[in-house]
């Protein structure tokens, strides 16, 4: 894929996941944000900082590669196989529970609002990272996975592997939002 | 829990939440298989799920069908008990650790004539029912097993990750065998 259309398309989805947590989510109470549908399902905050979590650990990662400016930056993006089969996996329309990873795993931790100010925080951070990317080699395999870091992403892959895997959390909290109103059962 | 759902509701006020909410006086906690309702109990409260879930059902003498849910965030009450104070007769029963908060006809009656936002949030609460009702009629109605299942995962696609299978089967009028075949 011609890498402007991939980068843009990336930035549009970041964008629309900052609009949907700033406005949908932000503005309601702890509370709410707290509520479980049932003890081993994540409240809304616990879904964000599951995505912090990723956050902290690839935006950082990301940061360092594109410090530098490529000297001969792509034009195409062409995903690895570990970045198709990454993406594949995160991927919102994959419904199939994956299993986190213990210390990715927010279960029943005291959270507050400042989750999702991070969570916002780290959405500009991702949209400055597409900025620079533009004068990425993205085909680059610069990025360690998280849980096994012998393996490398390209940073084409880590940075759509981020959007996707965001997007699927941020949807199941937006599941949860729904369950946040009274029902009547007679 | 219910005091910030309450102030969801945009025309309710800060005066009457703190009017509404002393009024939850009943606190109950059942254990899994607990009955918070058995059949031929006239049961006067109508209560709140703070967490758990319920399965509503009626005892025929072939099965126990189940013709509802309540799970958290979920008001909850034997219709017929709560508002004519007939017996019940059916039973709503813990499906796991739950934890109630009740309020009795006579309090919720007093503040629904006191607070006519009140009467209103209410007035809503029963046309939502009715309307919940309405289509599970028609579900009934469909002589398709996957129609009907079609139209609960529409319609409720949370169920599915709250209640077991076999509850969920018996709502839809299928055996579990059915279920897990269509789904």
């Amino acid at each position: 894929m011609n890498v402007t259309t991939f980068l843009e398309t990336l930035h549009g989805r970041v964008q629309h996941l900052h609009t949907t947590v700033s406005t949908d989510f932000a503005p309601l109470e702890a509370a709410l944000l707290n509520f479980k549908p049932s003890p081993e399902s994540w409240s809304m905050l616990e879904c964000l900082e599951h995505l912090n979590r990723y956050s902290r650990y690839y935006n950082e990662r990301l940061a360092q590669a594109l410090a530098q400016p490529a000297s001969r930056p792509s034009r195409a993006v062409s995903h690895s196989w570990l970045g198709k089969k990454s993406i594949a996996t995160v991927r919102p329309e994959n419904r199939k529970k994956q299993r986190t990873l213990a210390r990715m795993n927010p279960n029943r931790s005291q959270l507050g609002k400042a989750v999702v100010e991070e969570f916002l925080q780290h959405q500009r951070q991702l949209l400055a990272l597409l900025t620079s990317a533009k004068k990425a080699d993205l085909n680059q395999k610069a990025i360690p996975v998280e849980f096994f870091r012998l393996l490398k992403l390209t940073i084409g892959d880590a940075l759509e592997f981020v959007v996707a895997h965001q997007e699927r959390h941020v949807q199941q909290a937006a599941r949860v939002r729904q369950q946040l109103r009274l029902e009547l059962s007679v | 829990m219910l005091a910030a759902l309450l102030r969801q509701v945009p025309f309710l006020t800060v005066a009457d939440i703190a009017a509404f909410l002393p009024l939850w006086r009943k606190h109950t906690s059942l254990k899994r298989g607990d009955f918070l309702i058995q059949a031929g109990q006239a049961e006067h409260h109508l209560y709140f799920v703070g967490e758990g879930t319920l399965r509503i059902y009626y005892p025929s003498r072939a099965e126990e069908i189940c013709v509802g849910f309540a799970y958290a965030n979920t008001l909850v009450c034997s219709f017929p008990a709560f508002v004519a104070g007939q017996p019940s007769e059916y039973c709503i029963q813990a499906l796991r650790r739950s934890e109630l908060i009740g309020i009795s006809r006579t309090d919720f009656s007093a503040i629904m004539e006191a607070y006519p936002n009140f009467a209103r949030f209410w007035r809503l609460e029963l046309e939502r029912a009715v309307m919940g009702r309405i289509e599970r009629e028609i579900d009934l109605l469909l002589p398709e097993p996957e129609r009907r299942l079609a139209r609960l995962l529409a319609r409720s696609p949370h169920l599915f990750q709250l209640i077991p299978k076999k509850y969920i089967a018996s709502y839809l009028r299928m055996t579990p065998e059915t279920l897990s075949r269509l789904r």
